[in-house]
């Protein structure tokens, strides 16, 4: 099982569903509508990823054939490679 | 110019963005650099001391010594040195740019930016965008009928009033030249601002396009799609408390930031004369 929680950021700025992060590393990042609501899902503490794909469900439906998670742990992956999530396998 | 008594090396006292500072020019080149400094930035200098506190005054110590020698034993403790005039003034601006930019940056937002203004309603816009976007080329065409405010930093006080920034441009005069040459906006035949408060009106990015013809097209943008682009023009951006809500704020006020495409600075005359009367 994966999980998945934000790390430290500068600043988030939301409008219209995406969001721009300002990361500790001095860039701002532009996310799609998708990476947004997975952001929003995650805090602090650690959240599995089944409750973010469940989440990404509710919100713009089901891409069926068990896309949701691969769709889910690809936006999650490409925000751990922007430094503003961590990733851990439990 | 002045030396404060015999002896004391020419000192050339200017301002920029508002900050005082006073230039020792020293080397056996002092008074040639000290005649270069106040010719170039004559806009900039000022002739009575600084009367507020004493301590905010910016000392640059600055060489011109073409005795390798000398240079080395002059150089310790020295804002800048070099052994010929050219390179100097080449490094003296950047150098007293980013002085005045750490001075201000807690409360100005200064933008990597051309300024210019309507010189009867005082309205403001400013031009931003990375090198090679044409800042200079911009300010040296259109500044002819607008009032030139920067060439390179805009500052915005909370209040949105624009301080001018009234450094020579930066322009390479002759092709094939390394350096680029220090030249006085006067010199340029630009318009000097007057005195009056000038007031950000318009916050454009600028694209630069060279296959792009006709007037300049002027497209909305989203803050969210802004944003990027505006933080990485904004110096020391992340010292303000929540700076991408800060600088939103900031767009939000003038209406949202705009992008301008354009190939040649012309191009931009009648978008930017729309905007300052309000027809755009």
């Amino acid at each position: 099982m994966t999980r998945a929680r934000r790390r430290e950021v500068v600043d988030v700025y939301v409008e219209d569903g995406r969001a721009a992060v300002y990361s500790t590393e001095g860039m701002v990042l532009l996310l799609s509508e998708l990476a947004t609501a997975a952001w929003d899902v995650l805090g602090d503490d650690w959240t599995n990823t089944e409750h973010v794909a469940q989440h990404l469900v509710q919100r713009f439906g089901d891409p069926g054939e068990g896309q949701a998670e691969a769709l889910t742990d690809e936006t999650l992956g490409s925000l751990a490679e922007m430094s503003i999530v961590e990733l851990e396998q439990s | 110019m002045r030396g404060s008594s015999v002896g004391d090396p020419p000192c050339v006292r200017l301002e920029a963005l508002e900050v005082p500072f006073e230039i020792a020019c020293t080397g056996s080149g002092a008074p040639d650099l000290a005649r270069s400094v106040a010719a170039a930035w004559d806009w900039c200098t000022v002739d009575a001391p600084y009367d507020g506190d004493l301590a905010c005054v910016q000392q640059l110590t600055v060489v011109l010594e073409q005795d390798a020698e000398e240079l080395a034993r002059m150089s310790a403790g020295s804002s800048l040195f070099a052994r010929d005039l050219p390179t100097l003034m080449d490094r003296l601006s950047p150098m007293v740019t980013r002085v005045a930019v750490n001075e201000r940056r807690r409360d100005l937002v200064m933008f990597h930016a051309c300024a210019l203004a309507d010189p009867v309603s005082g309205d403001a816009v400013v031009l931003y965008g990375p090198s090679g976007t044409g800042k200079t080329t911009l300010a040296r065409t259109l500044c002819t009928d607008f009032v030139y405010l920067s060439d390179e930093t805009a500052g915005v006080a909370p209040d949105l009033r624009v301080v001018p920034y009234l450094k020579p441009l930066s322009i390479i005069l002759n092709q094939g030249d390394t350096l680029k040459e220090q030249v006085s906006p006067g010199r340029l035949g630009l318009a000097r601002p007057e005195g009056v408060p000038y007031r950000l009106r318009a916050l454009i990015q600028l694209r630069r396009d060279p296959a792009h013809e006709g007037v300049a097209t002027l497209d909305s943008l989203s803050t969210v799609d802004a944003l990027p682009e505006l933080v990485a023009q904004t110096s020391y951006s992340r010292d303000f408390e929540r700076p991408l809500h800060h600088l939103a704020d900031l767009a939000h006020r003038v209406g949202g930031v705009r992008r301008a495409t354009y190939s040649e600075a012309e191009q931009l005359r009648p978008v930017i004369r729309a905007i300052l009367d309000g027809d755009a």
